[in-house]
């Protein structure tokens, strides 16, 4: 059966936008690191348009399979939308990148890379892509455990990066909100906020995933999520199911504490001001760099913003599964955006845990001395 | 007299505009199937979405500080190219002859304004095109000057200013002749030529919000 690409109307009319000028070449992190033009966005419009045309038959069907061999490169895209501030349309890339990978995957799975299936098998077995099951019993145990009989009516959703690799920031969290008289549970297996099957091409599991999650959060009275990157996909790509969660993000939610007196700084902040790093997903997608400068200035902690920040943040090279695919890539883009950052401080704080985790990874391996930090981490030092 | 019925070709070269407009505008709205799936916001929280990451076309403060000539390359044609095709006394008369409305130019400047316009456009057109061909990710990506569309294209694209500004300023009508001609050709299959893109860009973000709810 010939499999037919399917794209979304609104994408395919932006591909074809694309006068080609390449000015968002300019600011694109992929091109700056590997001067190769079939990575850059103008390459992905052209390739979509293609992909689409075999539908009314200006190419014939055979040839889709060669179209979508060269459509492997739409893999080495971060998502970091830094393209849609430089494109004259602002023509969303991104989008156009999404609808390639899930073409990809759909009619010819032979050329998807072998990391991103691993990656879906992972997400498959595990609900996560890191290939290990996620728990976070005990931490369920230790903080939970008073409050059985209570109606559990918030859920503090961490996110599968952050319980893996950081999950004394979602402890630090959970304390912050017990503090604050909030009846909390924590999930006991975290499960994907569908985001990586939505990037790695494979839409039915994204849909599957999201009806599951919507599923279960509708339970709570609301959801409190730790990961700026799971909140923008709840919010940007959950459609309908949004409206039945009642969603905010922790920082809005610590804010909100705060500023009605629940929450108050016990301890003054000592050391050095610190440089903030917007992630794209907040400080780009969703236009909210400055909640971060909120949180920080009502704990009293001098910052400082780089060059580069808010709308027109640089990528930490962690988006769009490029770590799983071209980790030394991933890497070198994580490089550049550190070298910005320490010239301002030896301390980065961010919103993204998946930002916080390539910023450490970095600076590990290129033996840097600074520390990037989660701003949950900091707050409850702060308010604790 | 008129060599040429030139009000019947313009008014040819519109209808083929709108009907090719149709065809071409017509294939996003046919793949609607797949767009509703869980994509999207809906509602006005779209509308504020767009503008949040799109902004309003061509105004990003970046733009000019990452590239300064070619922003006001691009600027500069695009004003030109407007003003010319719009409010140039000669071609809102004409284009009001073809539609069979009465209306004259709102701007009756002096002869030597148009003459810069012109000229600042013709200069445009080919920086941009010198800059496809010299541009290395251009060339690649965009493969300028591979097919003889392209040469077509960027031809009629440089001949229709200079046609129209020697025909301003010689008696003779076979250069008028010939800019209407190359005007009322280009016009009519615009839909499937790269300055379709002033169009589609506005499209783009219509369907997106009538899509996903507005």
């Amino acid at each position: 059966m010939v499999k037919y690409p399917l794209i979304p109307s609104y994408v395919l009319a932006d591909a074809e936008t694309c006068a080609r000028c390449c000015l968002c070449t300019l600011v694109c992190p992929i091109y700056e690191h590997t001067k190769d033009p079939s990575k850059t966005p103008p390459y992905y419009s052209k390739m979509l348009v293609k992909i689409a045309n075999t539908r009314y038959a200006y190419i014939p069907r055979g040839k889709l399979s060669n179209i979508l061999k060269e459509a492997i490169n739409v893999y080495y895209c971060t998502l970091c939308g830094a393209c849609i501030t430089m494109c004259p349309f602002g023509i969303l890339t991104p989008d156009i990148v999404l609808t390639v990978r899930e073409n990809v995957y759909r009619i010819f799975r032979d050329a998807v890379p072998k990391p991103i299936i691993e990656v879906v098998k992972s997400l498959k077995e595990y609900g996560n892509p890191y290939k290990r099951k996620i728990s976070l019993k005990s931490l369920k145990e230790k903080l939970c455990h008073g409050s059985a009989s209570k109606k559990k009516s918030t859920l503090l959703y961490p996110g599968c990066t952050l319980s893996l690799f950081s999950w004394r920031t979602v402890e630090n969290a959970a304390k912050l909100l017990l503090k604050a008289g909030i009846s909390i549970e924590i999930p006991a297996e975290v499960k994907c906020c569908g985001f990586p099957a939505l990037v790695s091409g494979d839409h039915k599991l994204f849909v599957d995933t999201v009806k599951e999650n919507v599923n279960e959060w509708s339970k709570y009275d609301e959801v409190v999520f730790l990961c700026s990157e799971c909140y923008k996909t709840f919010l940007e790509h959950y459609g309908e199911g949004e409206s039945k969660v009642n969603a905010s993000y922790i920082v809005d939610y610590l804010l909100k504490l705060i500023d009605e007196g629940v929450l108050k700084p016990s301890t003054k902040y000592v050391g050095e001001k610190v440089v903030i790093h917007d992630p794209c997903n907040y400080g780009r997608w969703l236009g909210r760099s400055n909640i971060l400068e909120e949180l920080l200035r009502k704990l009293q902690i001098p910052y400082v913003k780089p060059k580069l920040h808010g709308k027109y943040t640089y990528c930490c090279g962690f988006g769009g599964l490029l770590a799983f695919i071209d980790s030394k890539l991933a890497l070198a883009i994580s490089h550049r955006r550190l070298e910005s950052l320490v010239k301002e401080s030896t301390t980065i704080v961010s919103i993204c845990p998946a930002c916080v985790l390539s910023a450490g990874r970095s600076l590990k391996i290129g033996r840097i001395k600074a520390k990037a930090l989660n701003i949950i981490d900091l707050a409850y030092e702060i308010l604790k | 007299m008129e060599i040429l019925p030139i009000v019947s070709i313009m008014r040819l070269s519109l209808l083929t505009f709108i009907a090719l407009s149709i065809l071409r505008i017509g294939k996003f709205l046919s793949t609607s199937k797949y767009s509703k799936g869980v994509r999207g916001l809906g509602g006005p929280k779209q509308i504020i979405s767009e503008l949040t990451i799109r902004g309003i076309p061509f105004i990003h403060s970046r733009f000019f500080r990452v590239m300064p000539a070619a922003y006001t390359l691009l600027v500069m044609y695009h004003a030109t190219f407007f003003a010319i095709l719009f409010f140039y006394p000669a071609h809102v008369s004409f284009i009001c002859r073809a539609l069979g409305l009465s209306y004259t130019s709102p701007l009756q400047l002096s002869p030597v304004f148009w003459d810069i316009l012109t000229i600042a456009n013709m200069v445009c057109i080919i920086a941009i095109t010198l800059r496809g061909i010299i541009g290395k990710i251009r060339k690649t990506v965009v493969g300028y000057f591979k097919t003889p569309f392209d040469i077509l294209n960027y031809a009629i694209l440089i001949l229709i200013p200079l046609t129209g500004y020697i025909a301003a300023h010689n008696a003779s009508e076979i250069f008028l002749n010939i800019h209407i001609v190359l005007s009322c050709i280009y016009i009519a299959f615009l839909p499937y030529t790269p300055v379709f893109h002033a169009i589609l860009g506005f499209i783009a973000r219509g369907i997106k919000g009538w899509r996903l709810g507005w």
